[in-house]
């Protein structure tokens, strides 16, 4: 890898770090980096869940009144909608009134190690944004919202929802829209969530490393995988840090709208790679809910570049990933 | 055998006999009257038995040749041996088909399929896709 002139834009933006690069000098750098900036920006303070008078807590705090939103959160909405359908539902944001009573209502600091939270809500304890008696169980019934994209307006239906995974990848994929108006390589990461432009800054492909996510014992490396991409974007769903402790028992926040609960189908990791970020984070969490078992098969039905840990440490892989893949850990599961 | 199915048979030979007879025949003057077709350079010609007796460059020439050609092969079999899975634990998925490929032109390779490579320490990385640096949480 040889050394090249990068400009770097960092910064802390929904509760993770975000790190802007691009391969040309900081001057004619500066104008785009700061516009990739404010898209994050500005979709958190459209789309948290985390400050009640957001755009998205006032809708949620009303679900089946009708709002006019800001552009940003109503294409995160449309974009959670079209999510739902193309996986059949296993993405469905409406899994926040699960995580709320799993005791995810707040930002907790995992990076601090163990956490736990105090036991989960009934379902009769009022919480902003989740209405009382709300189930707690599986989602039920289809979800219908209804969107007006020439007014920006929607009605969310029965249940409040959960924007922050397909938010954070709407803001990687605007961000890297601006900075491919350099015309340079770029690489936008945010929180697990990349995209790259360009062949890296030596021509030969971004090299991205696939966190390994079990326990790393001294001997191993920190990785499972080591891929090479241009112009792609890659997103992993991982139960290494974000798990809790709730009424005793280990909870994480891939929730599963099948069982209303924390997703348990046999894995540890996904990580998906396609043209678009929002995608590759539907992607990801979607496979990851549909577990071990069936992975394998949907990832060759729809063609999908997935690379996936079990909770043995198996690693496997799809055909579409193959090729991108330039390194794998040779340690034992 | 009947007697009837024996008849059969002998009339099928008296029919068939002199007819391959003809067939025989006629290859055999064929080949007398065609002259056959000079060596052509192409890996399936050179790749054959060379006669005893042959013009010896030429049989200098094919030697060499079967052995460049020996090479191209060992090379590229060490190259799908390289591809396969390098670890007891993973496994592949069939490849997509043609269709499904083009069906869904969204996920596609960055480079020509790369090759895996069993080194104990990864490649240095530009940068890390995993939980961990997503530490406290999602909007």
């Amino acid at each position: 890898m040889t050394t090249t002139m990068t400009s770097t834009v960092r910064l802390r933006a929904m509760a993770t770090d975000v790190t802007l690069t691009v391969v040309e000098a900081a001057e004619q750098a500066r104008p785009a980096l700061d516009r990739a900036a404010a898209e994050f920006t500005r979709i958190e303070a459209a789309c948290t869940r985390f400050d009640p008078t957001s755009p998205l807590m006032t809708a949620n705090a009303a679900p089946q009144e009708r709002h006019v939103l800001p552009p940003e959160c109503f294409e995160a909405v449309a974009e959670a909608w079209h999510a739902y359908q193309q996986t059949e539902g296993l993405f469905d944001p409406r899994v926040l009134d699960t995580l709320v009573r799993l005791g995810y209502d707040r930002t907790l600091s995992f990076a601090g190690g163990a956490v736990a939270v105090r036991p989960p809500l009934t379902s009769d304890e009022p919480t902003p944004g989740v209405r009382p008696g709300a189930p707690d169980r599986p989602v039920a019934g289809p979800w219908r919202p209804e969107l007006d994209a020439a007014r920006h307006g929607v009605r969310l239906g029965d249940h409040p929802i959960d924007l922050g995974g397909i938010g954070k990848g709407l803001a990687v994929r605007r961000a890297a829209t601006e900075l491919a108006t350099l015309g340079v390589p770029f690489l936008v990461e945010a929180g697990g969530d990349l995209a790259v432009g360009g062949d890296g800054p030596d021509g030969e492909g971004w090299l991205i490393g696939v966190e390994d996510p079990l326990p790393v014992a001294d001997h191993r490396p920190d990785l499972v995988a080591v891929l090479r991409l241009a112009d792609l974007s890659c997103a992993t769903s991982s139960v290494r840090v974000r798990n809790w402790q709730a009424d005793g028992r280990t909870v994480h926040h891939l929730i599963d709208p099948r069982t209303g609960d924390s997703s348990r189908t046999g894995l540890r990791s996904v990580t998906v790679v396609a043209t678009d970020a929002a995608a590759a984070e539907v992607w990801s969490k979607a496979l990851f809910i549909l577990g071990r078992a069936d992975i394998g098969a949907a990832c060759r039905a729809r063609d999908l570049a997935a690379l996936w840990v079990q909770d043995d440490g198996t690693v496997g892989a799809s055909a579409a990933m193959r090729g991108h893949v330039v390194w794998e850990a040779a340690h034992a599961a | 055998m009947t007697d009837r199915t024996r008849t059969a048979g002998w009339t099928a030979a008296a029919v068939l006999g002199p007819v391959a007879a003809a067939v025989f025949a006629g290859t055999t003057a064929w080949s007398a009257a065609h002259v056959p077709a000079p060596p052509t350079t192409d890996a399936t010609s050179i790749a054959g038995p060379v006669a005893a007796g042959g013009d010896p460059q030429q049989i200098i020439d094919d030697t060499a040749r079967i052995a460049d050609l020996e090479r191209v092969v060992a090379s590229l079999r060490a190259q799908a041996a390289s591809l396969a899975p390098t670890r007891a634990g993973t496994r592949a998925d069939a490849g997509p088909t043609k269709a499904a490929a083009a069906a869904t032109p969204s996920v596609r390779a960055a480079r020509p399929p790369s090759v895996s490579h069993p080194a104990a320490r990864p490649p240095a990385v530009h940068a890390v896709t995993g939980a961990s640096s997503a530490t406290k949480g999602k909007p």
